[in-house]
């Protein structure tokens, strides 16, 4: 197209002189300049392109590419997007009668190179080689996905339901508002921020007491929910919880929520139930992570909950066999997690709950597991806490440790208890020292200052961790997340573990909770066991109902 | 079929008659005769041209035959960087009445003006004219302007790019009063500016209008278009906006107290009726006769009744409306329509498929014909005939349709939505059965993309719009088109058929909604005011007014017994505007757009839509209504803009979108 320019432009017009490329249009954004055409016969294998030549070139080039991609913005926005796609520039091609460019399409955005230097830059583009082997060979692509219809109530009279697929129409702020002045809460899901003349009329008027009330349908989802999280169906636990976690229009529910978690553990902690603490944790959990829901007015409920979890001096019935360890790493986590995001310098959470932390870590009547609990929570506050209060006291650990695995008269479940302490406290420690000392790691040093019975360990961990971040950079091109060290914090999740109800009452098929049962926590003979009680009621305990409930594992409240 | 709408009204001597002193006739044989010079040079068909040249006397230099002869000069280039100051001086100098009008002619004068420089190859002068004064033009003329600076050669002017053949072939309209018309006279033969002078003369057409100067506001509200304002004589044609005279529905349904007599009429009945607020409109002098244009009866009784049935039920809305969402994920849906009674839905995708889905999929699902031997046992005197001929073991909720070769733009289901229509980016229009689920009819006459395609509220007719700045008329037994509407300086994004299917609505990227009549293909009214490419149109379900809606998110009203506009919202969206569907009462309007929102409108103030309201000459300005009186509610989507909206027959409102949170 360009060459035959060349030979139908008329010669007269060699006497205006090249353009100074400087001098550019206001709206100048896309120029071809007449050194980017010679290096493109340059690639094409011309060889002489006479400067006169070079200009035209450009000039027209220019032209055709400015109209050129207005009609492919044409395109995309009859498409009804507002980004153009290659797939559009073929169309371009196509209205201007140009074959289009065959087999450019590029999932990324751009296939172009970019680089600078010497005050230039340069977008290229490069093929690449393919191996047609390799290409032949190489798995198809996957089908496009089909489309899919999906519909809902964007508005009923001029309401829009608080649903998932509507945008959130309460703000966190509202909430907020809404959380100190509850009776303003209209039940309707109407949403209560419309209104600030009516907020701040409100502000000086004494809150009157009257309750805040729940509409059918809330009370209803609040009862199903609570039954399905605790319940013994672990799909429709798992249901339960995903609308937990992502459902905007929970928040008139909250305070109730909070509260049937607190109780419940307050309840089950006394009870040993370990299997309900874990459901609670994780609903509290999923109440956590949705991110439309405003929870801060509830830490004083909600961390008190989780810390029973993390330090409880007993929480299953058979601690040779249970699996309460999982349950305060999990608990750890979530309290690491609502101190990084709630911790202000007004409410100084992490500062509290760190001073909690350690006065149980200094308390020597403290059972192993409470001791464990601490060491994860401090844990997963992050090193510097570790650093700060932990390290000190690794060394009274350590003397603690190794006396109740050499204790003659200690039991098995001592010894596990103090094996668990002891991973625990190296792999907090190693990765506090790994981070805050200086490379060079002295296995004398460390022996001095953490004892003779955790330093050499913690000496070779550190090492062990050291190496293993050198290699993890050597692949840090290929995966962001080390293989082998673990994050400080990982995605909490309990999903991991499946536990087992038993039911107490022989000759019943045992329920499975968990789906299928990884040998995690497997309860002994079934039949010695004892009933697992759900109970949530403070009320008096009738023994009989209470047989009778368990076998349903429905609460009661 | 392409009539200039001049030609067709016959102007008024007394107002232009100073217009033909400075402006002389430009001869319209002539012009024809260049183009058609110009399409035989360039089909390279030299002896033709030759022997034409020959026998038209013309012998004109290189420059004629391209059409832009007017442009040549032999002027000092530092000539028009003076005259433009001079030009915006004395439009500075005048009186503030006159300055709003005559500062319209700014950005006509800096065109051509920058055009003659590039066509007198002052490249040097050009580029600085432009980067001097580019920066003072109406913002809403950005993309003109981007354009306009693409063209720094001769021969970039001699495409035919839309700009260019806009600014080659028309005038540049500027309505002024005769005051400030006299004034500019003055100015211009005192001063020595021949070059301007003339410049005005041959590329902008003064429209003078007796009496007072408008208002800054006034002239606000028409400007905008590619070429200016509208033509004071294109908007003359008397429209019959009314609807067609109803023949009485079949007496068994008709409960309502109506006293129309059945006079014998053909039995048409239109889904669209409006049984509640049904009106005599057998005096209208507004309505077209129903033998205006030949049009097809509808067969269906059983359907018009089920009509009839939503009818009497539908909810008279007064608040906001219920709106059920349909959101689309995946599948690279471009284009989305549903059947007039909500039953199906079909999506346009980007891979050329066209699928169907039925909307109530349990009740009604999706069945194709059965093959020849099952129609041959079908008993053809059965009353549930159309049921028997449906193969119940075909039943599906969704069908894929198979056949264009580019991503599909525009879709549309007849009334009795047995029929499909969808428009293609290969160029196309086709024609499906929903009945067999194959394709009946390919359609070719466009040659560019075809972006927008409707069929008629009868039926049998459909119009299609697209790329080559023509829409078309179409009926669906003839594969060549029976109209071609032309006049529009770009692409015609979108088309709708007025209720009386005499009438057709484009909207195009040269920001002006044009109305042709089907009868003789002339554009009885441009209306003009829209500072973005136009992008959807919707007419009242009562024939009198037409909304649209445009790029930049705001959205028009036009009254079409006169063209003027009625209404405007500037900030009704904040992006472009995809779809805009009145309800079924005509009280409300809903509008959705790229912004992932969807707006209600009460039009009820706005628009009074009894027939015998009066027809006003244009709307003032300052009586335009206020847009927060007519706005009733603003919904959000979580990230899905909203490519339709469809007002079931009870009123419901259907919104359908694709999700553009997904990773794809």
């Amino acid at each position: 197209m360009t060459t035959t320019f060349i030979d139908t432009r008329n010669k007269s017009d060699s006497a205006s002189k090249p353009d100074n490329k400087s001098a550019h249009l206001e709206l100048d954004s896309l120029n071809l300049s007449a050194e980017s055409v010679r290096a493109m016969a340059d690639s094409a294998g011309v060889g002489v392109v006479s400067e006169e030549a070079c200009h035209l070139l450009a000039h027209d080039t220019t032209y055709r590419l400015r109209m050129f991609v207005q009609d492919a913005v044409k395109f995309a926005s009859m498409a009804k997007r507002k980004t153009v796609m290659p797939p559009d520039l073929d169309y371009a091609l196509k209205v201007s009668n140009t074959e289009p460019l065959y087999g450019l399409a590029t999932k990324d955005q751009t296939p172009f190179g970019f680089s600078s230097g010497g005050g230039r830059e340069v977008h290229y583009y490069e093929p690449r080689e393919l191996d047609l082997h390799q290409l032949v060979t190489s798995p198809l692509p996957k089908l496009p996905q089909e489309a899919v219809f999906k519909a809902h109530w964007l508005a009923i009279e001029g309401v829009q339901p608080a649903v998932g697929e509507n945008p959130a129409t309460v703000p966190r702020d509202t909430q907020r508002e809404a959380t100190l002045n509850l009776s303003q809460l209209k039940t309707g899901g109407k949403p209560a921020g419309n209104k600030p003349s009516e907020m701040g009329n409100k502000a000086g008027v004494i809150k009157s007491a009257t309750a805040h009330e729940l509409s059918v349908e809330q009370q209803l989802y609040f009862r199903d929910i609570t039954e399905a999280c605790v319940g013994a169906d672990e799909p429709r636990r798992s249901e339960a919880l995903q609308s937990l976690s992502v459902d905007p229009g929970l928040f008139q529910l909250v305070p109730r929520l909070v509260d049937f978690i607190a109780n419940g553990v307050r309840v089950n902690a006394v009870q040993h139930n370990l299997a309900l603490l874990i459901y609670l944790q994780r609903m509290m959990k999923a109440l956590l992570d949705n991110t439309g829901l405003y929870v801060e007015k509830y830490l004083h409920e909600l961390i008190p909950a989780a810390l029973s979890c993390v330090v409880g001096r007993r929480l299953c019935l058979r601690p040779e066999t249970d699996n309460h360890w999982a349950l305060r790493d999990f608990a750890s986590r979530l309290v690491a997690q609502m101190c990084r995001n709630f911790s202000t310098t007004t409410n100084s959470l992490q500062g509290r709950v760190v001073r909690q932390l350690h006065g149980i870590l200094c308390d020597s009547d403290a059972t192993t597991a409470t001791h464990y609990g601490a060491v994860v929570a401090l844990g997963e506050l992050g090193v510097e806490v570790v650093k700060t209060f932990l390290l000190p006291r690794v060394l009274l650990l350590g003397e603690a440790i190794h006396a109740a695995m050499e204790d003659p008269a200690a039991d098995q479940i001592d010894r596990i208890d103090a094996d668990h302490l002891r991973s625990a406290v190296i792999k907090y420690a190693a990765l506090s020292l790994k981070a805050s000392r200086p490379t060079t790691d002295d296995r004398a040093e460390f022996g001095r200052s953490f004892g003779p019975h955790l330093g050499p360990i913690l000496a070779v961990q550190v090492k062990q961790l050291r190496v293993k971040e050198a290699q993890h950079q050597l692949h840090l091109q290929q995966t962001k997340l080390s293989v082998s060290v673990r994050p400080a914090t990982p995605p909490a999740s309990l999903a991991q573990h499946k536990y087992l109800i038993v039911s107490s009452k022989p000759g019943t098929p045992t329920p499975s909770v968990g789906g299928s049962n990884q040998g995690n926590l497997l309860h002994g003979d079934p039949m010695t066991s004892q009933p697992k009680v759900i109970m949530l009621s403070k009320g008096p305990v009738d023994g009989a109902a209470l047989l009778t409930r368990t076998s349903r594992t429905e609460p009661e409240y | 079929m392409n009539h200039q709408p001049k030609s067709n009204v016959p102007s008024n001597s007394g107002p232009t008659a100073p217009q033909q002193q400075l402006n002389p006739p430009m001869s319209q044989e002539k012009q024809a005769l260049v183009a058609v010079l110009n399409y035989l040079r360039k089909s390279n068909l030299r002896e033709t041209e030759l022997a034409l040249r020959r026998e038209a006397k013309l012998n004109g230099g290189a420059a004629q035959s391209e059409g832009l002869g007017e442009y040549a000069s032999s002027g000092d280039p530092a000539v028009y960087s003076r005259n433009y100051n001079n030009l915006k001086g004395f439009i500075d100098d005048m009186m503030d009445a006159h300055k709003s009008e005559l500062s319209l002619l700014i950005y006509p004068v800096f065109v051509h003006m920058y055009l003659e420089l590039i066509y007198n190859h002052h490249h040097q002068q050009a580029r600085q004219f432009f980067s001097l004064y580019s920066g003072e033009q109406e913002v809403y003329r950005e993309n003109e302007l981007r354009s306009l600076a693409s063209i720094t050669r001769r021969q970039h002017m001699l495409e035919e790019t839309a700009l260019m053949a806009q600014f080659r072939t028309n005038k540049f309209v500027v309505r002024v009063s005769r005051d400030a018309y006299n004034q500019l006279k003055r100015r211009l033969a005192d001063r020595q500016h021949g070059g301007l002078l003339k410049l005005i003369q041959d590329h902008v057409y003064l429209d003078v209008v007796d009496g007072s100067s408008r208002t800054k506001e006034a002239v606000d509200t028409t400007t905008g278009g590619f070429l200016g304002e509208a033509k004071r004589d294109a908007n003359r044609a008397k429209v019959y906006y009314g609807l067609i005279r109803e023949p009485d529905p079949d007496a068994e349904t008709e409960d309502a107290p109506g006293d129309e007599t059945d006079e014998g009429k053909p039995k048409r009945k239109r889904p669209k009726k409006d049984v509640l607020t049904r009106r005599k409109t057998k005096d209208d002098p507004h309505s077209p006769s129903s033998t205006r244009i030949p049009l097809p009866e509808l067969r269906d009784p059983e359907r018009s009744r089920e009509a009839l049935r939503d009818a009497y039920r539908r909810l008279r809305l007064d608040g906001p409306p219920s709106v059920c969402l349909y959101t689309a994920h995946h599948g690279g849906i471009v284009s989305v329509a549903v059947s007039d009674d909500t039953a199906l839905l079909a999506t346009g995708g980007v891979d050329a498929t066209v699928r169907v889905w039925s909307l109530s999929p349990e009740d009604r699902p999706l069945r194709a014909m059965k093959d020849p031997e099952g129609l041959a046992e079908v008993d053809l005197e059965a009353d549930d005939v159309m049921e028997r001929l449906l193969d119940e073991s075909s039943a599906a909720d969704r069908v894929a349709l198979v056949g264009h070769g580019g991503p599909v733009y525009g879709l549309s289901f007849s009334p009795d939505r047995s029929l499909l229509l969808t428009s293609s980016e290969d160029s196309t229009i086709r024609l499906w059965s929903l009945f067999t689920q194959t394709n009946l009819v390919v359609y070719r006459g466009h040659n560019y993309p075809v972006w927008s395609v409707a069929f008629s509220p009868f039926g049998h007719y459909f119009a299609s719009a697209g790329y080559d700045r023509t829409a078309r008329l179409w009926s669906t037994d003839n594969h060549q088109c029976l109209r071609v509407f032309a006049g529009a300086y770009s692409d015609l994004t979108c088309v709708a058929f007025h209720p009386n299917a005499n009438y057709v609505a484009t909207g195009s990227s040269d920001r002006n909604l044009r109305l042709y009549d089907c009868l003789n293909g002339v554009c009885v009214r441009t209306m003009t005011g829209h500072k973005g490419a136009l992008r959807c149109v919707a007419v009242s379900p009562t024939g009198r007014y037409v909304a649209s809606g445009d790029s930049l998110g705001a959205l028009h009203l036009y009254d079409l017994a006169t063209g003027a506009l009625a209404a405007r919202f500037l900030a009704a969206h904040n992006g472009a505007v995809y779809a805009l569907r009145y309800d079924r009462d005509a009280q409300l309007l809903a509008s959705a757009g790229a912004d992932c929102s969807l707006s209600v409108w009460n039009l009820s103030g706005v628009c009074p839509d009894s027939p015998d309201a009066p027809e006003e000459s244009g709307h003032e300005a300052n009586s335009l209504p206020d847009e927060s009186d007519c706005h009733v509610i603003t919904y959000y989507t979580k990230a899905t803009p909203v490519q339709l909206l469809h007002f079931t027959r009870r009123n419901l409102l259907i919104a359908c979108g694709v999700y553009a949170g997904d990773s794809n």
